[in-house]
């Protein structure tokens, strides 16, 4: 040990949705530890879904998560109907990936307005934000509004929906209840795309490493958020679903409550930037590609912190195709259906989606009588933690000259571009570690 | 005037009552002109010690660090307020409770670490206000808010989540074949889940004279065989199975 060593513990990290500590061993020459610790409290879910019947997973998973429910909602009837073999109509798919992109939009700018902009404008909050910057402050929690909506009238409740359920919709939106959500889009897309502006007109901090990017792949969908097949990498690899246990491997560490785990042995990142990358500004809604030219964004955004940019090209885009979807309803009309009929057999099925924050898988084994055998869910905040402990090691080797304030500074800064929702990745570890 | 210090805290919980919370949106920035928001983690790097005029505690308590940190609240506010199911009733997590009488996280998770039953936070703190929910609604927040505001203790309103259904003209889901707990459940949520053609399952805890030996006779056979009762009434249930 020199006599250099510092130790820098970052242990009440503010503005992301759970609990973590970061731990820092550097000398003055080189960073000779970091720790990424999840120190959120194990909720046992895959435990609690023993024995629990398959029509209440998703009223239990969504519970997961206060920002991200509707994702592990959708995740789950999906899974539900993978093991069951229950083709849901086309118009339940629409209405799916229309309050999928409500989720997306609600969480993004929450993200962005609440969580990273203070970051940039130097406040410790948005509200103090607000004595200086009213106008946009006003506008995040507007668009925020507009995510909320979608999910309210779609889902029956803006927080924790209630009639989305395996096999369709326990109660279909009114013709009504449409016209409000395109009038919503309407109003809003103003404020999307000068959310977009802005983040493109900041500049953050830089970090470049090599890493591959993940997201979900579907045949039939561009750029998925739900109804996802496989994964696609941005090295080029892809798998199946149905093979995502087998290539998604996963190791436990003594220190975090969530594990580790790598596709191909690199550690992989998930979340907007990740879905930019792997699926291409060719899939994004024409007039995002025109605002994007207009604004000389890159087609491909390699730094780290431009997680927020990516997120703020989603939102934009989101407003888009959320349009789309709502102007195809309109004009077919809802028909009037019931949910399908939930079977029970013994069964198991996966099922992949893209939460805000990333990919989310959930796994269910099912007997006879529709029980739930055993669960495994691996959440994107889970995915993405190998992948920032080692972006925080490399900022960190990069920057060794800096005082400790600001080498923190960098630190959070960098932990909330990713996004992260602690209470996710903790909630679901299986923790094999052998005990000394 | 000097402002309200008022305090948000989470125990173990998804954290989504804050972000209902946060669905106050531009109408949070009026609040922040008679408030003080001096230790709220998820929406701002501000950590202040108390003492704190009001805290709101998310969450259910599942370790001893917990009960430490609800003790200092405790100590340190004026009003402390439990906020959601997780917090009022242990919610969701009291699932485990169910599973940590047959010693079941040791034989799924092979490794031992402190995580008690979940309990609410009455368990250990008095708790002046509870405002129930999985999720909380938002207006009963911003009611109790007000209220403590301005000294008073406002008092939880003990009626079926049957009456917020015939107030709002909803069919009664029992109708349709389905069991439904909102007869014996703390009303005022506006009936969300039997308005979306959804049965009742008691997010809100149970009213406090429910009949529940025979309850919990029923609940205990649904649960046993799969009902999800996840929350409210299946709390009665576990606890009466633990004690």
């Amino acid at each position: 040990m020199t006599s250099e060593e510092r130790t820098i513990k970052l242990e009440y990290i503010t503005r992301v949705e759970g609990h973590a500590n970061v731990y820092v061993r550097v000398s003055d020459k080189e960073v000779e530890e970091v720790r990424m610790q999840v120190i959120e409290t194990p909720r046992f879910f895959e435990a609690m879904l023993k024995g629990r019947k398959i029509k209440d997973a998703h009223t239990i998973v969504s519970r997961i998560c206060g920002i991200c429910d509707f994702s592990h909602t959708l995740a789950s009837v999906e899974t539900t109907e993978n093991a069951l073999g229950m083709q849901v109509s086309e118009q339940t798919k629409l209405l799916r990936k229309l309050v999928m992109y409500g989720q997306h939009i609600y969480s993004h700018a929450l993200h962005l307005y609440l969580l990273s902009l203070p970051d940039y404008l130097g406040f410790p909050d948005a509200i103090q934000m607000a004595s200086k910057y009213p106008e946009e402050v006003k506008r995040g929690m507007r668009l925020k509004k507009v995510g909320n909506e979608i999910s309210r009238i779609i889902g029956g409740r803006a927080t924790m929906s209630i009639s989305i359920i395996p096999g369709g919709f326990s109660r279909l939106p009114s013709k009504e209840d449409l016209e409000k959500i395109n009038s919503l889009l309407k109003e809003g897309l103003e404020d999307a795309k000068k959310t977009l502006e802005l983040f493109a007109s900041l500049e953050p901090p830089k970090l470049f490493r090599e890493t591959p990017f993940a997201a979900i792949d579907s045949k039939k969908e561009n750029y998925p958020l739900i109804l996802g097949d496989g994964i696609k990498t941005s090295d080029g690899t892809y798998f199946s679903k149905e093979e995502f246990e087998k290539k998604y491997v996963e190791q436990a560490r003594d220190y975090s409550y969530a594990k580790f785990g790598t596709i191909d042995s690199k550690a992989p990142m998930v979340g907007a930037l990740a879905r930019f990358n792997v699926h291409g500004e060719e899939n994004l809604a024409s007039p995002t590609k025109s605002l994007l030219k207009s604004l000389s964004i890159s087609s491909t955004l390699t730094n780290r912190y431009d997680n927020n940019l990516a997120q703020a090209i989603e939102l934009v885009d989101f407003f888009y195709k959320a349009k789309e979807i709502t102007e195809q309803l309109l004009s077919t009309g809802i028909k009037e259906e019931v949910p399908l009929q939930l079977l029970p057999k013994e069964a198991s099925g996966v099922g992949v989606v893209e939460a805000p924050r990333g990919i989310l898988y959930h796994r269910y084994s099912l007997d006879k009588e529709g029980r739930i055998q055993s669960a495994n869910i691996v959440t994107p905040t889970a995915m993405n933690v190998f992948s920032l402990e080692l972006d925080i090691k490399q900022l960190l080797s990069e920057n060794l000259n800096l005082p400790e304030s600001k080498m923190v500074e960098l630190i959070e800064k960098l932990i909330r571009a990713y996004d992260p929702c602690y209470s996710c990745s903790a909630h679901f570890l299986k923790l094999k570690i052998e005990r000394k | 005037m000097e402002k309200k210090r008022v305090a948000l805290f989470s125990l173990t919980d998804c954290q989504g009552c804050e972000f209902v919370v946060l669905q106050l949106g531009e109408k949070l920035l009026e609040v922040a002109k008679e408030v003080d928001f001096a230790n709220f983690r998820l929406a701002s790097s501000k950590k202040e010690d108390g003492p704190f005029f009001i805290s709101f505690v998310d969450g259910a308590v599942t370790s001893s660090e917990e009960v430490e940190h609800l003790k200092w609240i405790r100590s340190n506010s004026k009003y402390l307020v439990a906020l959601g199911s997780c917090a009022t009733i242990g919610g969701v997590n009291a699932l485990k409770n169910y599973f940590t009488n047959v010693n079941f996280p040791k034989e799924v998770y092979s490794r031992d670490f402190e995580s008690f039953e979940a309990k609410p936070l009455s368990e250990y703190v008095k708790v002046d206000v509870l405002i129930p929910g999985c999720p909380i609604n938002l207006e009963e927040f911003a009611f109790v808010l007000k209220a403590l505001l301005e000294d008073k203790v406002p008092k939880l309103k003990l009626a079926p989540v049957c009456e917020d259904c015939k107030k709002n003209g909803i069919e009664c889901v029992t109708k349709k074949g389905m069991f439904c707990l909102g007869p014996y459940t703390i009303g005022g949520c506006g009936a969300p889940c039997p308005a979306a053609g959804v049965p009742c399952f008691g997010c809100r805890g149970p009213l406090f004279n429910p009949n529940v030996a025979d309850a919990e006779k029923v609940l205990r056979d649904r649960f046993i065989h799969g009902g999800v009762l996840f929350t409210g009434l299946g709390w009665v249930l576990v606890k009466g199975e633990s004690k």
